[in-house]
């Protein structure tokens, strides 16, 4: 069973979304659990779950599938989303400004009452299952002024916003993510939470809880806390050298 | 009563002080012959010794400076906060409520860790003052303002609060607060800004520094100070912070009774806690403001401010009340700038073209600028300007050529100036060209054409596949290498109006270099202009460099030296941009505005009326398809919502410093790029 720590009513929010078939937007910075939320839903929802992570050259053949050439012979090979449409399945496109907005625009008949997709190659058009679900997630950070959801996608979405859990909240997650002491978890989380104070102000991002989690378990696997800290709150936030220091200094003020 | 005399004779000192405390001496129950001599040298030495401006921190004998630190300073303070930090210099440290100003040096000798946890201190302490709320209740200010024997038992007794608070929150700090006391060079005793001799002083003062400084001479429990020490003990026992914030009012209050009463002058505090400048936040004592300066300059008129201040005091007039809802907006600033030396904020109706020399800085800058040949002059009659139509959101009609504007060549100063910022940025410049010049790399292979000098596999594979499968394949599998032309051109306005004065303009002006030394490397076309108004008809979008000017020695002096003053009419500056920009072949055309983040000025183009005039002039851009940007340095948070209304969601980028721009403006760029 993945483990899932809800933090406010988006379980009973995307229960709904999923009942009523309408696709789900995930907003919320990076590493605060949406992969996650998504794989505990299908879970609870026991659906399958078909995850693709976006990039610069994902064309939309990628997503609904192509011919390809089998012992001379030309095979109609699936993409991920025709078979999340076949079989049912939750289709998550993670991080997917990173697609090209124009790919996206295959999204747009499978979001609207139509739930179809029509596939011009076998000129056939494909109806989506019944729990077929489309669930985007993107990062709507620093980097907005470049890279933004077209809008005409992003209105055919029901969105969740999602941040950092509560400082106790996410305590707790990383204590269950690493196995680590509750108060081991409690100073990492102190001090993770206090590099989101930097968030564009010298960082690009503050530590995540992803990031949190990977320290205490560098530290349930043996390594002292502040050398933990260094090879993650400092190392993976920040290459510049004062910022680094000043990280260092905040580890050493609130560790003592 | 013959003309006051400096310094004061200790009678005069004695009655000016009874005076400034607003005691008679038949209320304290005594009379002044019995104990005269050494209490009224100690009232003098303590309220009257000439006040100096001490500059000892930046002479030659200085450790580590502020500005190697700044950075990961702020950075710092920022992250165990959450507060907006800003830093600037001042000596001793102080704060006006939304930068800390800490000294520009701590005294020799350089200790580099030592120095840096002093910083830290010095820097803690002030944002506590300001995070706690101490600074925050006016009639508390005001209180304190009037009556600085009672500000300096507040601070000393807030000061305790501060350090409690910081070290129950992180065992590193309260660590490091320890070793405080111990830093000799921290723990100077000063009254205002003159220090005092440790050696000698009234009993009662001892208990307050105990955990702020240390001497080793003094008794631990003085048996002149047990009413301190009880004051002391309350506020260090005080369940909470609230608690503690009344108990430090109300035992500073009976202090200042038992000190008025003991005759004892206000305590001096050690230099590292700094001061409280009531009148740097409490913007409408300006008047106070303008004696304390002529006081701390020494000015001939010292005394006689002196005298017309404790006649104030003497007939007990109570303070103005709260700012009428008119007041202009940043009195704060200009009262800074005021006090820290810059001149009388312009009168916008006096102003000449180009705002007034500012201080004796720029008149070096304009000597050194004398050798070269004469700046263009500011106001050349020959452009008759072009007017635009101004909307008008109540009325909701465009007032018909209700705005003139006209572009001048900007005043080109001294060449060195341009090259002092190249110099001091050399390494963010670097940075910048070298994401620029990876952006630059415009030869790449261009896949997925119909048509091209060789096969583009991927693309032949599948339309080879469909084929097969008996479906029109698509003719796009053909690839070509590129040498592509970016049909793209940038325009770039400064803000140059009267709010950016200061500290903006100077990161205005780094930013503007930065901007220009990465566009050169970039090669695309690019202009820069700066804009300010001095009325609806007379708004300037000034020439610093045009698409058509080269990067000459004239164009660089010109870049070199921006100079700010006037007000603000953005619509008319940006329909004037679109006007430029649309003679351009590019087909894309961007506008990248470079501001304070601050909406307005003064005078009728105030509020919504200015912002919805500028909103309107960006839709009419986005029609003519010029694609606006805005980059506002120095953001106070809460204030840039208007940002948002005018250029659109994602359209604005707000910089807290220049040092983050060789990151952002590649960005921006390869978003524009793309
Ligand atoms: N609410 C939560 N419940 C359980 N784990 C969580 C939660 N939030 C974050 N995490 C932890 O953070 C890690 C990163 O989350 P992830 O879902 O990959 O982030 P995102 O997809 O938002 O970038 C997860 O692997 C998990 O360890
Ligand atoms: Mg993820």
């Amino acid at each position: 069973m993945v483990y899932y720590r809800p933090v406010h009513n988006e379980v009973q929010l995307f229960e709904l979304a999923a009942k009523m078939r309408l696709p789900v937007l995930l907003k919320g910075p990076t590493g605060c659990g949406k992969t996650r939320f998504v794989r505990y839903m299908a879970e609870r929802l026991n659906r399958p779950l078909i995850t693709v992570a976006c990039q610069e050259d994902l064309s939309a053949a990628d997503l609904t599938g192509r011919f390809t050439l089998e012992g001379g012979s030309t095979v109609w090979r699936d993409g991920p989303l025709t078979t999340a449409l076949r079989q049912g399945a939750i289709c998550y496109l993670d991080e997917v400004v990173e697609a090209r907005p124009d790919v996206l625009t295959v999204l747009h008949p499978l979001t609207d009452d139509r739930r179809s997709l029509p596939l011009e190659r076998l000129g056939e058009e494909l109806h989506a299952k019944d729990g077929f679900l489309v669930v985007i997630s993107y990062n709507p950070g620093y980097q907005s002024v470049t890279k933004e959801l077209k809008e005409s996608t992003r209105q055919r979405f029901v969105s969740l916003s999602f941040d950092y859990p509560p400082e106790a909240v996410e305590a707790e997650i990383v204590a269950a993510e690493s196995g680590c002491t509750p108060d081991v978890a409690k100073r990492l989380v102190s001090l993770g939470r206090a590099s989101r104070n930097l968030r564009a102000h010298g960082l690009a991002e503050g530590a995540s809880t992803r990031l949190m989690v990977y320290a205490a378990r560098l530290v349930t696997g043996g390594l002292s806390l502040p050398e933990a800290c260094e090879s993650t709150l400092v190392g993976s936030l920040t290459d510049d050298p004062e910022m680094s220091k000043a990280l260092r200094e905040l580890i050493r003020s609130v560790l003592g | 009563m013959g003309a006051p005399t400096w310094p004061p004779t200790p009678e005069e000192a004695h009655r000016l002080t009874m005076e400034e405390y607003g005691l008679s001496e038949a209320e304290l129950g005594f009379a002044p012959a019995e104990d005269a001599e050494a209490e009224r040298a100690l009232l003098s030495a303590l309220l009257f010794a000439r006040p100096v401006r001490v500059l000892s921190h930046s002479g030659k004998q200085v450790g580590t400076t502020l500005a190697e630190l700044q950075r990961r300073l702020g950075a710092w303070l920022r992250l165990v906060s959450g507060f907006d930090v800003k830093l600037a210099a001042s000596d001793p440290p102080a704060t006006d409520g939304t930068t800390l100003y800490l000294p520009i040096a701590v005294p020799a000798p350089a200790e580099p860790e030592l120095d840096e946890r002093l910083y830290r201190a010095m820097g803690l302490m002030q944002l506590g003052l300001l995070q706690l709320g101490f600074l925050e209740r006016r009639e508390v200010l005001a209180e304190i303002y009037r009556d600085w024997v009672l500000r300096s038992i507040y601070h000393l007794l807030a000061a305790r609060v501060v350090l409690r608070h910081w070290s129950t929150r992180y065992p590193g700090i309260a660590k490091d607060l320890l070793k405080i006391p111990l830093v000799e060079k921290a723990g100077e005793l000063r009254v205002n800004v003159t220090p005092v001799p440790r050696d000698g002083l009234p009993e009662v003062f001892i208990p307050f520094y105990s955990g702020l400084t240390v001497n080793l001479n003094w008794p631990k429990q003085p048996p002149g100070g047990a009413e301190t020490a009880a004051a002391v003990a309350a506020v260090d026992n005080a369940p909470s912070i609230e608690a503690a914030k009344l108990v430090v009012l109300g035992r500073a209050r009976s202090l200042r009774q038992t000190f008025a009463r003991l005759r004892v002058g206000a305590p001096p505090i050690p230099w590292w806690i700094g001061v409280i400048r009531p009148e740097w936040i409490l913007a409408d004592l300006s008047r106070d403001v303008a004696y304390e300066t002529a006081w701390m300059k020494g000015t001939s008129r010292t005394m006689e401010l002196l005298n017309e201040a404790m006649a104030r005091n003497a007939k007990k007039i109570p303070l103005p009340p709260q700012p009428s809802p008119e007041r202009p907006k940043g009195l704060r600033e200009r009262l800074k700038d005021r006090l820290l030396g810059g001149p009388p904020s312009p009168d916008l109706a006096k102003m000449p073209a180009y705002g007034p020399a500012r201080d004796e800085a720029q008149a070096k800058a304009a000597a050194a600028a004398a050798d070269q040949p004469p700046a263009s002059p500011a106001r050349p009659e020959d452009d008759g300007g072009a007017a635009y139509d101004e909307w008008d959101h109540q009325a909701g009609v465009y007032k018909v050529n209700h705005t003139r504007v006209f572009t001048p060549e900007a005043p080109a100063g001294a060449l060195s100036s341009y090259q002092k910022v190249v110099t001091a940025n050399a390494q963010a410049i670097a940075r910048i060209r070298r994401r620029f010049e990876a952006l630059r790399v415009e030869e790449r292979w261009q896949g997925g054409l119909q048509d091209g000098p060789e096969i583009d596999l991927d693309r032949a594979l599948i339309a080879y596949a469909d084929l097969v499968a008996g479906q029109q394949p698509r003719e796009d599998y053909y690839r070509r290498f590129v040498r592509q032309r970016r049909d793209l051109c940038v325009m770039t306005l400064v803000d140059l109006t009267g709010s950016t004065q200061g500290q903006v303009l100077h990161m205005e002006q780094e930013a503007l270099i930065l901007f220009a030394e990465g566009l050169r490397v970039l090669g695309l076309p690019h202009s820069f202009y700066g804009f300010n108004s001095e009325a609806p008809d007379r708004c300037n979008l000034w020439r610093l460099k045009g698409f058509e000017d080269g990067y000459d020695e004239r164009t660089l002096r010109r870049l070199g030296s921006l100079r700010a003053g006037g007000a603000t009419r953005m619509g008319a500056f940006l329909r004037h941009a679109g006007s430029i920009l649309a003679r351009r072949p590019e087909g894309r055309r961007v506008l990248i505005l470079l501001s304070d983040g601050k909406p307005e000025d003064r005078g009728e183009y105030r509020g919504r009326y200015g912002v919805l005039d500028a909103a309107m002039a960006v839709r009419e851009l986005a029609r003519d398809n010029v694609q606006v940007h805005t980059i506002s340095l120095r953001r106070s948070d809460g204030d840039d919502a208007w940002l948002g209304e005018i250029f659109g969601p994602g359209r604005t980028l707000s910089l807290q410093s220049v040092d983050l721009l060789p990151e952002r403006l590649p960005e921006l760029f390869r978003g524009l790029i793309k």
